[in-house]
């Protein structure tokens, strides 16, 4: 195996122009396609962030009842000890923030035309260190102005012709089912990077819901931060246990995991990474094409030394060999230099990522564009990277391999 | 004393296009161990057709050889690789070193395919064949390196240095000058005399036949005198 090897690793370098080629191309290739994945999966992982982020937190915690009725917002079923659970939960180091709110359905009017809204009343300030909610508004996330003050979707205030520092009337039921309705000031319009809240958005703080809705402290939702984390399913697990402890110590509290919700997100995201996995399937054709032309071209130009390797007592079978090892070494370094250039495009992605917003500014892509997508590090995707490029290499040559060792000998030695 | 290789009614016929061409037709021939042996006749007569049969690394249409009173008709191609590996080495016309290797691991190669010796002992083997041709100092060079008759020195000393019993040689010496071809010669008369190596080799030389101890010629594939010293 030794002489083989030795054999087969100078003549792959024998040719380097050719090698280099088939080799560069692969990386190309791969690299692309590790590059690629990181992007899409930072695109699911943006999705991901924009619901733990935005809406839903990395664990919402309910009563049980609340969540079976979640449909309708309930305003009767909240939680009885917010403040002693905040506290238990702040217990776990990997919880950042708590925050609570409470959510309400109503109507919104402009004084000429009215719409349903669903409403969120929050703390502002503790709202602010769960969801990041405060960076994409424009005005101000609750002022400090004496008024009644609400926050609104740009989206849906745009709609209702509304602008910053508009009045508009809100109306619901409140705790005790008596309709109610009060005049809100807008001071703060958010252009986030999730359309349902940019189109429906509403957000009033406890201080103006505590009396409009006649709360007496009652909260519906307790929401938790959790550190980040930058492989996906580490903050899935994450969430997953703070979600497991919390219902084992609260009986009668549901608590919803993000790895729940983000694990029904990407099972969504699996039709997408159908179309990344033929994107790997044709880099691999060519990269296969590549190698068997490149072996081919090898046994071609090595026809007598093949004939004089049988002559002085090679079995066919160590002939196939040697060009499978060819084969396999141009699979191999193609391989490793993918995952060099995929590691070099993954890195780059993951902390400088790709500025959508510079690149894209003004143009209509048809989905909403903001900040920068960054790469999502995903490991498994170079070991596959490594065993595909591999097994294409040497499935690739096994047909010019075959072909060495069935020449005939002597014709072989007569070849010019 | 008993042959080493017998011929038997060897017949040797190709195809070509339409019509038949007979290379070998009936040839008988015993040639005892230690033997150097000269094949002559023109172009196209059957001298490397004979050869190749005698080194089975082509068959012939029907006749048989028989090694050491064995026949070789009906082996398997791994028998027949084994076969080759340890009893027949070839020198070839255009040295047919293998580029990628050194003039040591050239000579070592028969060695490892035969996989009989240690490292070591293959290394101590290969130099010493390589220092009997006259190229000691040279073992690192690669082929490209080296002059026409250097290559075939090397390509002797790969052919000898697993002490075959038969060495084939196909017109060794005709891409050498006279001066280099009577070194190449000196070489092998040297190494048939000392390790009683039996020499098959075709020749159009006058030089080579010169020095050969029986001649046998081939015109149009049948056996037409052979002649000893």
């Amino acid at each position: 195996m030794g002489t083989l090897f030795k054999i087969a690793w100078r003549n792959v370098w024998r040719h380097g122009k050719r090698t280099a080629l088939t080799i560069v191309t692969m990386a190309f290739g791969l690299g692309l396609y590790i590059g690629m994945d990181s992007m899409l999966k930072g695109m699911d992982r943006g999705g991901l962030d924009n619901i733990v982020n935005l809406s839903d937190s990395s664990v919402r915690v309910t009563t049980s009842k609340y969540e079976e009725e979640r449909g309708s917002f309930p305003l009767e079923y909240g939680i009885d000890d917010p403040a002693a659970l905040e506290s238990s939960i702040l217990d776990d180091p990997r919880v950042m923030a708590v925050g609570m709110r409470t959510r309400f359905v109503g109507s919104m009017s402009n004084g000429t035309d009215a719409i349903p809204v669903l409403a969120v009343a929050v703390d502002p300030v503790a709202d602010a260190k769960v969801f990041t909610l405060p960076e994409f508004v424009d005005g101000t996330w609750f002022g400090d102005v004496g008024e009644r003050q609400i926050v609104l979707g740009s989206g849906l205030a745009a709609d209702l012709g509304l602008r910053l520092g508009d009045w508009v009337t809100l109306a619901a039921r409140t705790r005790y089912e008596a309709r109610n309705a009060d005049d809100f000031r807008i001071v703060g319009l958010i252009d986030s990077t999730e359309p349902a809240i940019n189109n429906s958005g509403v957000y009033v703080s406890f201080e103006d819901a505590e009396g409009f809705l006649e709360l007496e402290g009652l909260r519906t939702e307790v929401v938790v931060k959790m550190e980040h984390r930058v492989n996906l399913k580490d903050a899935m697990a994450d969430s997953d246990a703070l979600a497991a402890r919390i219902e084992a110590a609260n009986p009668g509290l549901s608590a919803q995991s993000f790895g729940e919700v983000g694990r029904q997100f990407l099972e969504l995201a699996k039709a997408k990474s159908k179309g990344v996995g033929m994107i790997i399937v044709v880099i691999m054709l060519i990269s296969g094409v590549g190698i068997a032309n490149t072996i081919l071209m090898s046994v071609y130009s090595r026809v007598r030394e093949i004939g004089v390797l049988r002559a002085f007592g090679f079995t066919p079978r160590e002939i196939s060999r040697l060009f499978l090892i060819e084969g396999g070494i141009i699979g191999f370094v193609g391989s490793v230099a993918g995952m060099v250039v995929g590691l070099g495009l993954d890195l780059y992605m993951i902390f400088v990522g790709f500025p959508l917003e510079s690149l894209f500014k003004g143009v209509d892509l048809g989905m909403p564009i903001w900040g920068t997508l960054y790469g999502e590090w995903n490991p498994e995707q170079f070991a596959v990277i490594a065993v595909v490029g591999i097994l294409v290499s040497l499935v690739s040559s096994r047909s010019p391999a075959r072909r060495a060792s069935r020449m005939e000998v002597t014709n072989a030695l007569r070849f010019a | 004393m008993a042959a080493i290789l017998q011929l038997d009614k060897v017949t040797k016929t190709y195809r070509k296009g339409e019509n038949e061409v007979h290379a070998l037709v009936g040839v008988d021939l015993s040639i005892e161990p230690g033997e150097f042996l000269a094949i002559v006749g023109p172009s196209g007569s059957g001298k490397t057709t004979l050869l190749n049969i005698v080194g089975c690394l082509d068959s012939p249409t029907s006749g048989g050889v028989l090694y050491n009173g064995t026949p070789l008709g009906g082996l398997k191609e791994d028998q027949l690789s084994e076969y080759r590996k340890k009893h027949i080495s070839f020198i070839f016309q255009s040295y047919n070193l293998i580029p990628v290797l050194t003039v040591r691991e050239n000579v070592e190669l028969p060695l490892v395919i035969e996989r009989k010796l240690s490292k070591p002992e293959v290394r101590a083997r290969a130099d010493k064949v390589i220092a009997e041709v006259g190229l000691a100092g040279l073992e690192e060079r690669y082929p490209r390196e080296l002059s026409g008759g250097q290559e075939q020195r090397v390509a002797i000393a790969r052919a000898l240095v697993k002490d075959p019993y038969i060495v084939l040689a196909d017109e060794p010496t005709a891409n050498l000058d006279s001066r280099m071809a009577e070194e190449i010669v000196d070489i092998m008369r040297e190494i048939n005399r000392t390790r009683n190596a039996t020499f098959l080799f075709s020749t159009h030389d006058a030089l080579v036949q010169k020095h050969a101890r029986r001649i046998v010629t081939i015109r149009d594939g049948i056996v037409h005198s052979d002649e000893r010293k």
